[in-house]
């Protein structure tokens, strides 16, 4: 089976393949190169057929400074998920070319970088002799100095254009600038951050990040320094350096300013000499410069003269501050303010560079002064301080003389006399020491009257005048009709208020009362301007009022709903309200009768949501909306007029629900469809915006004219949506509502012809179509080849779109119909053929039809084979590997297929193969054959009937057991027990005679010691139980036991008597050599006897008596 | 009871003549009692033990002395026959003629020479030889010894229950359809005295050749996918030596199915062995000899297609790759009516394909019942390369391999034997020789065959499937008492007895004399006591 692995090389800049030479190897995992195509020049196509499954890797083979995506394609070929079985595209990108270029005089090791509009693209740094190379896909790029280069070429960049191939840059770059270091630092020796670095030139320095500006000059910088360029800040290791200088002379100044603060550097500016080096400037940071300010419980205090170190450094602005200059860094100096009647705080300026703090000076206590006058009976009235944040009180007498000074914190104060019944006014004083000292405070002893006067239309009626003291405090409240007299009050300012129960509108309800000590009487007078009635409305609306009889009298308020409001009508009679709002009330229009006691309320019952439709002016859209929401649907006329804009009312009740919004239109599509819409119980402004567009109507059409061409527009988005069409004998058709053509695909297709669109959508050029056969023989037989893959590429004037692989069958004919006319390309590929010229070049024109045969050699051959189990069931999936040594390890596998058959191909003529399994298709060890190998001299023809078998490997012991039975013919059976590694049960068996072998077969030869213990099955002591050990090492292992019996047979029993003999012998030898003594010791022992038995027969003739 | 010096009685293990009956027809020596005086050779005489050496008996026209209706005959022959000289040798094959040619009424025995051998010979020549005066004669006749022999009683016939086995080791295939090739061998032994011969290479060589194949091949059936498609059948025969009884019983067996009973014992179903077809049955008998390569004998050249034409090429192919080997064809016309000559011929009689496997040339070969096939007289390493060309040949077969080596093309180079040199191991055969081939086992004697027959289904059991069945014996009839016990017992002649009862006689008047005269005597001699003590 061949497998194509095809794809192309694709570059998104026109790149000559031809000239590249463009080839794509593919390589075994190992990196054995398996095979080499070339690509397509015309368009980039290659094909690889491949003839074994397995892991390859694809990898293009290009000249220096060409870069591809991906570098590597990994295929592993499984016959069905791989992009080489499913015919995928492989394609490899040219993604990249090399820029390179030298850098004269410069050292290897300067960074370099490739920019396109500032962004990096890549970097890298020079070799010896200043040569660097990048990579970049195509586009205009800068090639520069990269960050950390202590010296900078020529311009400090230079552009590059890439386009299709790689680039030398040209003219080489020289040193054209150099570093320049600057560190800043702090007497304490810590680096100095963010210090601000300007560099003053002679000219304008061309650098990146680097802004000069004319100077209107400098302290200390010569007027031949005109130019000013920021050139950065130092970072937080005090540095700054600047890659690219040119050589000269410059001044460099240090600054650091934060708002007031601001540092003073040493030396600044300095002097600095640019010349064949990186250089270098130091600073150091002497002194601050940092502003205090004066307040008060917050607030600033102005004109206060600060005391600096005790010295007067001045007084604050209006907002409080002060500079303070030449501060030192960790220097005690210490701040204060001075002002009469008033203490200030102390603070201490905390310097630390770049860090500059001074806490604000606060005021401490403000004096409150006045005058207390003595009663008519010459008593002096202390006064209460209460303090009115926290209520805490404080008892002042007087000096002597009335007068009084009492320090405080700044804050109001309520004071009143102590003594409630003294006759001091006032009563009580508000006064407020915030900002300054108060210093005037007089109690007095003075009463006087106060009248108010009411002016009405018509009667006054019944009403309340109020009277409070500043800070809200009730003096004392009056009823009454027109007159109200406030009897006996100090003096001071009150304000007074007239309350009439809301039933008459005032000029004002509320007036100030000036109470001053002299004789005449204070008056104030009330004005009423109309009549009023309440409202309560519970949603924001604009009133609109009218009198029912006279309608010029009229007005308008409005109110933010929820709250009672009074309107104010110039005369009492019945009036018309009307409600304006994006709320629906309950009445919108109601009859109010003024004057009106009580208050009129009015509940919204529906919220107004309005949104857009964008009709693009379309007056004749006729648009409608659809409103749907749980409790039905809706809809709405879209108003054409006011553009889109549609209003609707939604209850109050529905709040929380969701809305859909659906418009509609037979003219118009609407993007989006739909939109949804919370009801929040509030209008909703512009709730919701439609986008619409007008539907389209394609008239497309096909030229020449083709009738029934199939016309198909597919939404790109959304590929379930096709609109078909059917083209007409003019090879017209038309296509739509559509929302806009180019959101569709749209194709033209019919048997025989070609169809290119044009540049406007929906119009096509028609092309009748050619045929094209190819046949594929051999050179020599002229015979058909079977299996060739055919690969059929388009070329000029085709369309290099067109590709098409396929395998022939035997008949080796390929019949392509309906091909373009254009040039063509074909390949044949036959493993173990060779077709010259690989690629013919094919021009089919249009209505032709074309034969093309092609012929190929045979050049290599093939190995045909079996691989099977011995039980003759075939084995798959096994690779079958030939080797060959003598040529160079050329190499060819097979595997072999379902039936055990394999071929091995591509195997050349006078080389020696050794063929041999080499393992399983998943890479398990291949199993042991029969034969293990063959050795074949291969010829130009092909070897068949290489058959393997499967054979087994495990190598076994046997076990004999010789029994020696026939040495005791009275065992009748033994028992054989086999154990292994101590005492593992191997085996129990009874041998019975006649049988005296016993057989353990098949065990592993692993070198295991078996331990065969032969026993007594019954009598249980007929022999002793002997045990044999023996190894399985080798295929036969006997293990003879001989059996001897417990009880040996010549044992001979030993009685008691045989013990007794040897004694006997001595006393009858002893007696025979010493008879005289005996036959004495016998006459004794008879004389013995007589004695002793005499009297016995005395007894016994006794008895006879 | 022993007398101090000479030995007077003396028992020894004694070889019978074989006796065996075919269609009626009764071999060797229909007697096995001895009770008689020991006479040497020259006496021919009725109711008397002729003893003599083998020498003796070469040199001796025995037609006569079988003749003879009552009496007994005991040779004595080499002890270790393995020793004999080249001459030796031949002189011992002639009188081994002579005894298988023997038909006699007489026992007749042999013995291994030793001592005792050599003081009964004297004992019996002494006599036998004339005295040279006639005193000495008659002095001889009344004082010197005589020799009388009798044998321990036994019946010839063996007891009606027993019956030899059939071992049958098989290796399946798993495919009840399978074809088989089965390997036969018969396991018993004969000779002209079947109690010394050990058979080693007839048939011990074929039990052994059966033994180790089952081994070598029983490792392919281990796996299903090693295992080769055909089932493979080990039989051991009995009593081949009486015209094949054991391979005719297991053809009748095979081919009417088995006998309900056997099938029964084995546990296998009936249809175990029924579905069995035999593409060919080998037969191997006396493969152990070195003669440098083996005959395939059959009934007819086999045809070309034929397994055995397929197994006798492959045979010659394998022996053309090292070891070098001669393998012949050797063709007989098979007689319906006599006595098989080969084993295989059972089977062709069934119409089954069968060969037998033999470095012997032609049946009649001396050397299939010879006392001399001695296991010194086979060669392990030729017998060892036997079995492993007989295996391959068959493996090659059953594994469907190319006849002709693994490939034909001459372009192509590989291994070709499937065996590994070590696959018929050295030492297992051996093991099995001195097992199985060592010991005479003549279906005569019961024991013999029941201990062969049980330590082979032993073996086959540990490598395959086992079946037995008895054979019965029909037109043929088995004898026991292939060796007995005799004791020579030395006596005087009858004369010396008479001597005898004038010693006694004297005895018992010299009793009379003393009995009658002792009252005196006792009287006097306890008035002497009383006198010297009183």
């Amino acid at each position: 089976n061949v497998y194509s692995c095809a794809g192309s090389v694709k570059s998104t800049s026109p790149v000559d393949y031809s000239q590249l030479k463009l080839q794509v190897r593919l390589l075994t995992l190992e990196g054995h190169m398996k095979h080499e195509e070339e690509v397509n020049p015309s368009n980039g196509y290659f094909m690889i057929p491949v003839y074994n499954k397995g892991h390859y890797t694809l990898k293009v083979s290009a000249p220096a400074g060409y870069y591809f995506e991906p570098d590597s394609i990994e295929i592993k070929i499984d016959g069905k998920t791989d992009a080489c079985s499913l015919n995928e595209d492989l394609v490899f990108h040219l993604t990249g070319f090399s820029v390179r270029g030298t850098v004269d005089g410069a050292a290897a090791g300067l960074p370099l970088v490739l920019t396109e509009n500032g962004k990096q693209i890549a970097e890298t740094k020079t070799e010896d002799g200043g040569k660097y190379e990048m990579r970049a896909p195509p586009g205009k790029y800068e090639v520069s100095t990269g960050a950390g280069a202590s010296e900078c070429i020529s311009k400090g960049k230079t552009s590059v254009e890439v386009k299709n191939a790689p680039v030398v840059v040209t003219p080489n770059f020289k040193i054209s600038g150099y570093q320049l270091e600057v560190h800043t630092r702090t007497e304490s020796m810590n680096p100095f951050v963010d210090a601000v670095m300007t560099l003053y030139a002679t000219s304008s320095i061309d650098l990146p990040n680097i802004k000069c500006v004319g100077s209107e000059g400098s302290l200390n910088v010569p007027s031949t320094h005109n130019v000013k360029c920021s050139i950065g800040k130092t970072d937080p290791r005090g540095r700054l350096s600047v890659a690219c200088v040119p050589s000269g002379e410059y001044y460099l100044a240090a600054s650091h300013v934060n708002g007031p603060k601001s540092i003073n550097f040493s030396p600044n500016p300095q002097k600095v000499v640019v010349s064949q080096a990186a250089s270098e400037a130091r600073f150091v940071a002497q002194s601050a410069t940092g502003r205090v300010r004066v307040t008060s419980k917050d607030l600033p205090l102005s004109g206060v003269e600060v005391l600096v170190n005790e010295k007067s450094g001045g007084k604050t602005d209006s907002q409080g501050y002060l500079k303070i200059e030449n501060l030192k860094e960790d220097e005690h100096t210490t701040i204060t303010a001075k002002a009469p009647n008033t203490q200030f705080s102390t603070v201490h300026a905390n310097v630390k560079f770049p860090k500059v703090e001074i806490q604000d000076v606060t005021v401490q206590k403000f004096d409150i002064c006045g005058q207390v006058e003595k009663s008519e009976n010459g008593v002096l009235g202390k006064l209460t301080f209460t303090r009115k944040d926290d209520k805490r009180s404080l008892e002042i007498q007087p000096k002597a003389d009335g007068s009084f000074c009492q320090p405080v914190s700044p804050g109001l104060f309520t004071i009143e006399p102590t003594d409630k019944t003294s006759s001091l006014t006032p009563r009580l004083l508000e006064v407020e020491v915030l900002k300054n000292a108060v210093t005037n405070l007089r109690f007095t002893h003075f009463k006087t009257n106060a009248n108010v006067h009411l002016s009405c239309i018509g009667a006054c009626p019944t009403a309340t005048v109020s009277l409070f003291l500043p800070g809200q405090t009730l003096v004392r409240s009056v009823k009454g009709t027109d007159v109200f007299t406030f009897e006996n009050i100090g003096p001071g300012t009150y304000s007074a208020r007239l309350d009439d129960n809301g039933r008459g509108c005032w000029e004002k309800s509320e007036m100030t009362l000036v109470v001053e000590q002299s004789n005449t009487q204070p008056t104030i007078h009330f004005k009423q301007n109309g009549f009023a009635a309440q409202i309560e409305i519970s949603h924001p609306a604009e009133i609109e009022w009218s009198n029912a009889d006279k309608k010029q009298l009229n007005g308008k308020t409005s109110t933010k709903g929820g709250e009672v409001i009074s309107i104010c009508v110039p005369t009492s009679g019945v009036y018309d309200v009307s409600l304006g709002s994006c709320y629906k009330f309950e009445r919108q229009q109601f009859k109010l009768t003024v004057p009106f006691d009580g208050v009129h309320k009015e509940k919204a019952v529906a919220a107004r949501i309005s949104g857009t439709i964008d009709l693009e002016n379309d007056k004749n859209a006729a648009v409608s909306i659809r409103i749907k929401s749980s409790a039905g649907d809706r809809e709405i006329q879209v108003p054409a007029l006011d553009n889109g804009r549609f209003t609707f009312e939604e209850p109050l009740a529905s709040s929380g629900e969701q809305l859909v919004i659906v418009p509609s239109s037979k003219l118009r599509l609407f993007e989006p469809t739909s939109k949804s819409v919370t009801v929040t119980g509030k209008c909703i402004e512009n709730a919701v915006k439609f986008n619409s567009f007008r539907g389209i109507f394609l008239d497309g059409s096909i030229k020449p004219a083709v009738e029934k061409a199939v016309v198909k527009a597919v939404l790109k988005k959304d590929k379930d949506v096709v609109i078909e069409a059917i083209s007409n004998k003019d090879g017209a058709f038309k296509i739509g509502p559509v929302k806009r053509v180019e959101d569709y695909d749209i194709t033209a297709t019919l048997d025989g012809f070609k169809f290119t669109p044009t540049s406007t959508p929906g119009h096509f050029q028609s092309v009748k179509l050619s045929q094209l056969s190819i046949k594929v023989v051999d050179e020599v037989t002229n015979a058909p080849l079977d299996g060739v893959l055919l690969s059929l590429v388009g070329g000029k004037g085709a369309g290099s779109d067109y590709r098409s692989n396929n395998v022939l069958d035997e008949t080796a004919h390929k019949n392509y119909v309906a091909l373009a006319p254009g040039e063509y390309f074909v390949r044949a590929i036959l493993q173990e053929y060779k077709f010259s010229p690989s690629t013919s070049t094919i021009v089919v024109k249009e209505g032709q039809h074309e034969n093309v045969v092609l012929k190929g050699k045979r050049v290599s051959f093939s190995a045909y084979g079996k691989m099977r189990e011995m039980s003759g069931d075939a084995m798959k999936d096994v690779i079958i590997e030939a080797l060959s040594e003598g040529c160079d390890l050329h190499q060819s596998e097979a595997t072999t297929k379902e039936d055990g058959t394999y071929r091995i191909r591509g195997l050349l003529p006078d080389c020696e193969y050794q063929v041999h399994a080499k393992s399983y298709a998943d890479g398990s060890p291949a199993p042991h054959s029969f034969p293990r190998s063959f050795t074949v001299s291969m010829t130009a023809e092909d070897v068949k009937g290489l058959e393997f078998m499967a054979t087994i490997t495990a190598k076994t012991t046997d076990i004999a057991v010789e029994i020696g039975m026939d040495t005791l013919p009275e065992i009748q059976s033994v028992r054989v027990v086999i154990t292994k590694n101590n005492n593992d049960h191997v085996q129990v068996a009874s041998v019975v005679a006649p049988q005296h072998l016993h057989y353990l077969v098949n065990l592993p030869r692993d070198g295991v010691e078996y331990a065969i213990r032969v026993e007594a099955e019954k009598p249980p002591q007929a022999f002793a139980a002997k045990t044999v050990r023996v190894v399985a090492d080798q295929a036969m292992k006997v293990a003879r036991v001989p059996l001897t019996s417990s009880k040996r047979a010549n044992d001979v029993d030993i009685s008691v008597g045989t013990f007794l003999s040897l004694p006997f012998f001595v006393t009858l030898a002893l007696v025979f050599f010493n008879q005289n003594r005996v036959l004495e010791l016998l006459g004794t022992f008879i004389d013995w006897a007589r004695n002793t038995f005499a009297p016995t027969a005395d007894n016994h003739h006794r008895k006879r008596k | 009871s022993q007398q101090v010096g000479e030995v007077v009685e003396t028992e020894f293990h004694a070889y019978r003549l074989h006796q065996y009956e075919i269609s009626g027809n009764i071999y060797g020596c229909k007697n096995y009692r001895v009770s008689y005086e020991a006479v040497s050779l020259g006496a021919r005489t009725l109711r008397r033990t002729m003893v003599t050496t083998w020498r003796d008996l070469l040199t001796t026209d025995v037609d006569d002395m079988w003749a003879l209706s009552t009496g007994a005959v005991l040779i004595f022959i080499p002890d270790n026959l393995d020793e004999l000289n080249d001459i030796d040798r031949k002189a011992f094959i002639d009188l081994e003629a002579k005894l298988l040619s023997a038909k006699t009424d007489l026992a007749v025995y042999v013995a291994p020479f030793n001592d005792d051998a050599v003081s009964i010979l004297h004992d019996v020549n002494t006599r036998s030889e004339k005295a040279p005066t006639a005193l000495q004669h008659l002095l001889q006749s009344l004082s010197g010894n005589t020799i009388s022999i009798t044998s321990s009683d036994q019946s010839p016939e063996l007891p009606p229950s027993y019956k030899p086995l059939n071992i049958v080791g098989r290796l399946s295939s798993g495919d009840r359809a399978a074809p088989t090739i089965a390997f036969v061998a018969h396991y018993d032994t004969q000779s002209a005295v079947p109690g010394v011969s050990p058979g080693a290479d007839s048939n011990g060589s074929g039990i052994v050749a059966l033994l180790e194949l089952l081994a070598v091949l029983s490792k392919f059936y281990d796996s299903p996918s090693t295992r080769p498609p055909y089932n493979i059948l080990f039989i051991w025969t009995a009593a081949g030596k009486l015209n094949y009884q054991g391979t005719r019983h297991w053809i009748d067996e095979y081919q009417k199915g088995f006998d309900s009973a056997d099938y029964a014992k084995s546990g296998l179903s009936r249809k175990g062995f029924s579905d069995d077809r035999v593409d060919l049955a080998i037969c191997i008998e006396a493969i152990g000899r070195k003669t440098g390569g083996f005959f395939m004998h059959a009934g007819k050249t086999p045809s070309e297609n034929s397994v055995a034409a397929q197994l006798l090429r492959r045979l010659k192919y394998f022996s053309s790759i090292s070891p070098k080997k001669n393998i012949e064809l050797v063709t007989k016309k098979i007689s319906l009516t006599t006595v098989s000559a080969w084993e295989h011929e059972k089977f062709n009689i069934k119409r089954m394909p069968a060969i037998t496997l033999s470095t012997l040339p032609s049946p009649s070969d001396p050397a299939r019942n010879s006392i001399l096939d001695l296991p010194s007289a086979l060669d392990e390493d030729e017998l060892i390369d036997n079995i492993r060309l007989i295996g391959e040949a068959v493996l090659g077969y059953i594994l469907d391999l190319p006849e002709s080596g693994p490939s034909s093309d001459s372009r192509v180079k590989s291994e070709a034997t499937m065996l590994s040199k070590d696959a018929v191991d050295k030492q297992r055969v051996h093991h099995f020789i001195r097992q199985f081939a060592s010991r005479p086992r003549p279906v005569g004697d019961q024991r013999a065959t029941e201990s062969i027959t049980s330590n082979l289904a032993s073996v086959a059991a540990g490598y395959g499937n086992v079946f037995k069945s008895a054979v019965t014996i029909t037109d043929a009839k088995a004898f026991g008492v292939t060796q007995n016990r005799l004791v020579a017992e030395r006596v005087k002649p009858a004369v010396f007895e008479l001597v005898i009862a004038a010693g006694v006689f004297t005895y018992l008047s010299a009793f009379y004399y003393i009995a009658t005269h002792s009252q005196n005597t006792i009287e006097g001699t306890v008035a002497a006591i009383r006198k010297s003590i009183f």
